[in-house]
Order: C-alpha cells, then structure tokens, then sequence
C-alpha cells in the first residue's frame, strides 16, 4: 500500500536518527511517515535521507534493500530527495571513507575525509562535533535571500568526520568551516538537496529548515 | 594533541542525572535527593541555550528501563538539540532502544569497562558519532588517575590515559571524563586529569565533575583545553528556583529555596548567564538567543 500524496517519506534503513526527523516534521506541521520498503517512497512527493554511521555500510543497505533504485526513480518522477548529514553525503558520487565506496550520484562531488592538522600545522579534533556557522558562498550574491529564510552566520549542530566538495560550485547553497576547510554544508540541484548540519538538533534555526521544506511543497503538503 | 579547535564554540551540556521518573542530584552528593521533574529542567535548559543534554539513569535497572525510554521519547518531541543517553547501557540492542526512543547518542562505561570490545561493536552499528564513552577517574595516592566504574563505586586498577587511548581506537566518537574527586564538590574542574585527556585524545573531550561557577567552566576550556563542558547541581539549583514544579513532591528540598543560589559551595547560574559570562571572557560559545 502506497502512502497519500503530501505526505513526506522518512527512509529507515537501519542507519538514521530517524526519530528526530519526525519529531522535526511534527513541530512544523510536515506530515511524514517513517518507511522502510521502497514502493512506499514512490508516491511521497519529498524523500527525506537521515543517516548517521558509515558510509559504505549505508550504500550497501540502500543498494540490498531496493532503496537506492527508488530514490533514482523517485527523482526522474519530480519528487524531492533530502539528505541529512551522511544522507546528504550518500547523494554524491564516491566516499573515500575506508577505501572508496560509490555514492547515489545524485549530485556531482567526493566526500572527503577532514585533515586531522590544517596546513599551518594545527591539530583538530576529529570528528567535529559542535554548534558551526552557516554561511553563503562567496559567490552568491549578497541581495538574494539567503535559503529557508536563516541568516548568515547563525549556528548549526554539527557531528562528522567526512565532508562534501562539490564539482559545481552552483550546487551549493550554504558552506562552513572546520580544520582549516571550508566545506559545502547546504547543497542543492533540482530537487535534490542536501544538509551536513542536523535541523533537526540545531534549535529553532535548524527547525527553519524543516519550515522551508514545508514550503517547498507548497500546496502538496497541505492538499 | 594541539587542539585549534579551540577557536569553535565550546559546548555547554547539563547533564542529568535520573532515577525513574525524577531528576535527582548529583551521585557523588551523599544519597539521592529529588529535585522535580528531568522533562521540565530539559526544557529549562533547552530554552536557555544549552548546546546538548546528557540524561543518566543513576540505577539502570531494567525495572526503570519503561519510564527512561518514555522519557526520552516525550523530550526527543519538543527539545530540539542533541540529547546524550547513559546507564545501564550493556549492548547493541539496549543502545538501538535509546536511539529508536529518540536519543542522538550514547554513553557507556561500566559495560565497556567489563566487556571494551562493545565500543567497536556499538561505533560500527551506529557510527562512532553516536557514542560517547564515559570514563571515571579518581586520583590514586601516587598522584595518576584510575578508571572506576560504577559510578566511582569500583576500582578497575587501570590507567585513566591507557584506557581513553584504547577507547579512541575502538571507535568511541568522544570521551566525557568526570572527576570523581571533585564530582558535586564545586570546588572546580580537575585541570590536570582534563588536560592530560584531552591531549592524549584526537577527538573531543568533555569535561564534567566539580563545576562551581563560572571561572571554572573558563578553566577547564582555557586550561583544561577541553572541547566541551558538563555540569550537573551546577545548573540545577538555579532552575530549581525558577521552575514551576509540576506535580512533584517537593518533600526535603525546602533548602535549596532558604539557601538561595549557594548550596553546598555551588555558585548556581543559568546556561543563559553562564555563557554571557564565557563570551565576556574571549571564550567562544553558540549565541543561544533565539
């Protein structure tokens, strides 16, 4: 059985704070609905990707479980795919966590893992764990609204040791800082979009997020 | 290791402590006092800018195991940072509970003590960002620190820095290292056990046990070069006095509203005001006002 239309898909595959998610969902009024078989995300107009763990284990468990194909299908349909933390890695082409795995190749990019000393030779604890500020690129330009409505430079929550580099500097949204890297944090192409900080656990900014992706529906959530 | 992490905001994290459906006091304190309800104090802490929340279920029993889960469930709901979930926790399947429940991560001690290879099994289920491994420490006479367990009830004769190394390895994403000494004391944070953590460490240290007031939270960053700070009564007594308590019976904690914000050496402070005085001092934290 297909879930309604305007209801967004949470995607178990046993690897998620996938909780969280929903809790987040709920205080904006998001319907959503944890699933864990792929027919299920179909018919969902948005797919949201949690993630915490590795990566290669996460593939395989998309890949072994039909997920992936899914989200490939549920993209050529028009439907929106967000990935959250290593969700949002997972969209890119290839991780080298571990040796190197292939990622869903929804978006153009590597993950990469964060140099334990920066290149003036100072040590970082890694993972970076902690509240980080969200910036826009240089590039985007100042008078454009900053995406879901958040401000440059307010702070997010943060837990990771691998971090995207984008091959098209178009696709990113928003970017922050850490051991001497500056990273892409907010990601988007099409409808595929992709988050490194937890909305879901970085307070009532974070929670903007989850508004804009309420927005983005616009009326599906609501029909 | 140097840790230039330092210039990142360091993380404010009241812990607390739980026994059933109670917040109570900090362990090392003599007995177990109820202080009103951990649901009410979260939310408290959450509104004031708290960086995350660790809950410890003091007796984690399996007879408490409903009323811990419920708990977490109804704060996973409304508090939107990171909630830390300890005691009690001895496999893959209790840790998959406070996660299924709503908990970001995990913290164990006892059963890592007894059985270290949990570290590796928990770090490669869930991913070493999920679990924090908590690590007791007491000074010997000799002046090096041992790991207890049990909530300092237990020597394991082993060397606190040994086992934090053998603990990265396994996989632990971050260490909380509490000062059994100087636990609910007040009398500050032990520097040197922090610092000695801390720099044997490639990821983040916490630092808990002895906070009293606001210079030692400065300390234990600018000194102890912790990555993150953890307090208990510290933060409590001052929300005691400014919370409406909901249903609890209030029974023996008269004192805490006689003695003002003074108790048992404890210059009490909220996470608001306590950060307002970090930042005054050049420490770097999440600016919580929302």
């Amino acid at each position: 059985m297909s879930i309604d239309i305007g209801t967004v898909a949470i995607v178990d595959y046993g690897m998620g704070n996938l909780f969280s998610v929903k809790s987040a969902c709920d205080k904006v009024d998001l319907k959503s609905k944890i699933i864990s078989r792929p027919e299920e995300i179909i018919n969902s107009p948005m797919v949201i990707l949690p993630g915490v763990g590795a990566f290669g284990d996460a593939m395989k468990q998309l890949s072994e479980t039909g997920m992936a194909d899914a989200l490939k299908k549920s993209i050529d349909k028009g439907n929106y795919v967000v990935g959250i933390c290593l969700g949002m890695q997972l969209l890119m082409d290839r991780s080298e966590e571990f040796g190197s795995h292939d990622g869903l190749g929804l978006i153009s990019g590597n993950v990469l893992r964060f140099p334990q000393y920066s290149l003036e030779g100072l040590g970082y604890k890694i993972p970076n764990v902690g509240w980080r500020k969200v910036l826009a690129p240089d590039r985007m330009n100042r008078s454009v609204p900053f995406p879901f409505n958040l401000a440059t430079g307010i702070e997010m929550y943060f837990v990771h040791s691998f971090y995207v580099e984008c091959i098209n500097q178009s696709d990113v949204m928003l970017v922050s800082n850490y051991a001497g890297t500056q990273f892409a944090t907010g990601i988007r192409s099409g409808k595929v979009l992709g988050f490194q900080f937890h909305p879901e656990r970085s307070g009532v900014h974070g929670l903007k997020v989850y508004k804009g992706l309420l927005d983005l529906l616009g009326g599906n959530s609501r029909n | 290791m140097d840790n230039a992490g330092g210039k990142y905001p360091i993380r404010i994290i009241p812990r607390l402590d739980i026994k059933g459906p109670n917040l109570v006091k900090g362990v090392q304190m003599e007995g177990l006092r109820v202080l009103g309800s951990p649901y009410q104090f979260a939310g408290k802490y959450y509104k004031d800018g708290a960086d995350e929340l660790i809950y410890m279920d003091v007796v984690a029993s399996l007879y408490g195991r409903n009323s811990l889960l419920s708990l977490i469930e109804r704060t996973a709901k409304d508090i939107f940072i990171p909630l830390t979930v300890g005691g009690g926790i001895r496999s893959v399947e209790d840790v998959r509970d406070v996660l299924r429940a709503g908990a970001d991560k995990v913290s164990v001690n006892t059963a890592a003590l007894k059985r270290p290879v949990l570290i590796r099994e928990i770090a490669e289920t869930f991913g070493s960002s999920t679990l924090v491994v908590s690590i007791e420490a007491k000074k010997t006479k000799a002046g090096e620190y041992e790991a207890y367990a049990d909530y300092g009830r237990e020597a394991t004769g082993m060397d606190v820095v040994q086992w934090a190394e053998k603990v990265e390895s396994l996989g632990a994403g971050e260490v909380l290292i509490t000062s059994i000494d100087n636990e609910g004391s007040g009398r500050g944070f032990d520097l040197e056990l922090t610092k000695l953590i801390s720099r044997a460490l490639k990821i983040p240290v916490i630092a808990s046990g002895g906070a009293g007031r606001v210079s030692d939270f400065y300390d234990s960053v600018m000194v102890g070069e912790a990555d993150a700070v953890s307090a208990a009564s510290f933060f409590h007594y001052d929300a005691y006095q400014n919370l409406d308590h909901e249903g609890s019976n209030n029974e023996g904690n008269r004192e805490f509203l006689q003695k003002g914000r003074q108790y048992f050496g404890i210059e009490s402070d909220s996470v608001e005001s306590l950060k307002h005085g970090l930042i005054e001092k050049s420490v770097p934290c999440r600016d919580s006002r929302q």
